[in-house]
């Protein structure tokens, strides 16, 4: 064919036309390497950090939830302890047994030779005192003299420790009145945070959560494909059957986005419009092609296999690129909460199914960082079912409002591609902070 | 293993001295490709830093395939393709007439630089000096070049005409003497 004497004229002149470029061009390039180069550890320090105050968040919850616990098991005796020992029920009396020096009770324990720390409860505390108060034991005379404690200073000492039985006696009194005006509490029946057991059957809640979605890595052929990290939230309404089983249901968006590195593009000749999605061989585990109208071209994962498929003639050029397929999904789950723990702290396993509505689909050609065209990927499903499970952990903010942190799997039951030759089931995982109202 | 290779592996560990020595050996080169795309050198300077910084971060994607020249050469196409489609997407077209295809004597086309068509090149519309490159010089198709610039292949023909009527006629009038030949179009 021949050219355009204008063409062949610029081509001759210009084509190898070469020029030095500004001397001081390379200092501003390092600049600019060791800026981005920056900016992506910064980029990556920041994605560590979230990590970390997400983590550091989980962990607060369960502390204050093990602190709350503690904080129960201190202040509210049971109701076998209320029987078994009338006389530590008031708070006064704890409080008494408890400023007994530790050293008392040491010594105590080894003159005794029974004892042991832990069994030490207040029954024994109140009789270790009682028997300081006599100082009948010598080691105890000894320690009492090596603290300058003599007989003087005993009788100096609080008189909460020197409980004699008159005093024993006057407790049980006041025990008895105060068991008769107070209510009795039972361990399984106090909650001192109203945020807890506010699950009652028949309330319903509602929830927003969202989470940043991870898939592992595929590789195929000479390409790798890798999952990039999405994002997906939603609604959620959910109603209480019991006291430990909720169900619900809701609207969520969900999306699945991957790249393919090293792709080899084919731009076709006219003709061609499409190749859909195909997986040949063992050799080549996902070989997904493109199909991009606006453009008319043909993108393979794998080209060596293209080129063998006998389209290299219809091939004008072929490169190597990157691919990246965004897929947009409107899930609309169904399932089932079963709470393991249910106080303020609460955790429980969930699960359900999903029906997935395909709502975008976008693919893109780039090379070295440039967007070269846009299109679609060919044979996609419009609805397609998963199925998650996860773990929830709750953590009572107020009476009516719950923090919620859920590591969930989402499986896809069947390929995202119609193409029977296509067996593409996503696996993909979230962690789900949300926070829930309750209707009560 | 060649000089080149030896350097492009040292690039992946961002040593200094290689990524001055890759700048040193390409840097004429591709400033030339670049001045084509630009409108003028300092535009032509944007383009060849950002594509040389893409180079030493993407570095490790060439995998020894073909020319790392090529490769170089199409990451400083694609930058400035880029940047025509951010700054010059809707620049004015400019509507003019089809000149007729001329030819001209041997003396007239050695009597002109290369910086004389450097500058002529510049001078045209920002989308007629895209297709012109990548068809007249690159070597592109009309459907690569739609596909690369989110035009049709239609319009890319017509650009291309209208590119060299621009050209062909600031070459006639600037360098005079011409052999009036009609020649078939491509």
């Amino acid at each position: 064919m021949e050219r355009h004497p204008i063409d062949q004229l610029f081509k001759d002149k210009l084509g190898n036309f070469e020029k030095n470029p500004p001397v001081d061009l390379m200092g501003q390039i390092d600049q600019q390497v060791a800026f981005r180069g920056k900016v992506r550890q910064m980029n990556q320090i920041k994605a560590v950090i979230g990590i970390a105050a997400a983590l550091v968040l989980i962990v607060m919850a369960g502390w204050f939830s093990i602190d709350q616990n503690q904080f129960s098991e201190n202040k509210i005796p049971s109701k076998n302890q209320m029987e078994l020992s009338p006389v530590l029920s008031t708070p006064l009396k704890e409080a008494t047994v408890a400023s007994v020096p530790d050293k008392l009770l040491l010594a105590d324990q080894q003159h005794q030779g029974t004892a042991t720390a832990t069994n030490m409860d207040g029954k024994s505390k109140s009789v270790v005192a009682k028997r300081n108060s006599a100082a009948s034991s010598a080691k105890v005379k000894g320690l009492l003299a090596s603290v300058s404690i003599g007989k003087e200073a005993e009788k100096n000492l609080p008189q909460t420790i020197a409980i004699t039985k008159e005093e024993k006696k006057a407790d049980i009194d006041n025990s008895s009145k105060q068991k008769k005006a107070e209510p009795v509490y039972f361990a399984d029946s106090y909650y001192p945070n109203p945020a807890a057991r506010k699950t009652e059957r028949g309330s319903w809640r509602i929830k927003a959560e969202v989470s940043p979605m991870f898939a592992p890595q595929i590789s195929g052929g000479n390409s790798s494909t890798k999952s990039l990290s999405t994002v997906s939230g939603g609604m959620i309404a959910s109603y209480q059957l019991n006291k430990r089983i909720s169900i619900s249901t809701g609207v969520r968006y969900s999306q699945m986005k991957q790249g393919t590195h090293s792709a080899y593009t084919l731009s076709a000749k006219s003709g061609i419009t499409y190749l859909e999605p195909v997986e040949k061989s063992a050799s080549i585990s996902r070989d997904v092609s493109l199909y991009l109208p606006s453009v008319s071209s043909i993108v393979y994962s794998n080209g060596m296999q293209a080129v063998a498929n006998g389209l290299q003639s219809a091939a004008t050029n072929v490169f190597a690129s990157d691919i990246s397929q965004d897929f947009k999904y409107l899930e609309i789950p169904v399932q089932a909460t079963y709470k393991l723990i249910d106080s303020k702290f609460s955790v429980g396993v969930t699960g359900g199914v999903s029906t997935n509505i395909l709502i975008g689909n976008i693919a893109s050609i780039t090379e070295n960082g440039i967007k070269l065209s846009q299109g679609n990927t060919d044979n996609l499903r419009d609805i397609i079912y998963s199925g998650s499970a996860g773990i929830e952990f709750g953590y009572g903010l107020a009476k009516n409002l719950v923090l919620t942190v859920e590591p969930r799997l989402k499986q896809y039951m069947h390929s995202v591609s119609s193409n029977e030759m296509v067996n593409f089931k996503p696996l993909q995982m979230g962690i789900f902070t949300g926070l829930t109202f309750s209707f009560e | 293993m060649t000089h080149l290779e030896d350097t492009i592996y040292k690039c992946w560990e961002r040593n200094g001295k290689a990524q001055s020595e890759l700048y040193r050996l390409f840097s004429r080169k591709m400033y030339g490709v670049c001045l084509r795309y630009a409108r003028d050198s300092a535009d032509a300077e944007d383009i060849l830093q950002e594509g040389f910084v893409r180079v030493f971060t993407k570095i490790k994607q060439f995998e020894f395939k073909g020319s790392f020249e090529g490769w170089m050469r199409r990451i400083m196409v694609n930058t400035a393709l880029e940047k025509f489609r951010k700054h010059d997407r809707l620049y004015p077209v400019e509507e003019m007439s089809i000149y007729e295809s001329t030819e001209w004597v041997e003396e007239t086309i050695s009597s002109i630089t290369a910086d004389d068509l450097m500058k002529m090149i510049q001078e045209l519309p920002p989308r007629y000096r895209m297709v012109f490159n990548l068809y007249a010089i690159e070597g592109y198709s009309h459907l690569e070049i739609g596909a690369m610039m989110n035009i049709s292949e239609g319009t890319s023909k017509s650009n291309l005409s209208r590119a060299r009527a621009i050209l062909q006629k600031r070459v006639t009038d600037n360098f005079g003497e011409e052999k009036r030949i009609q020649v078939k179009a491509i």
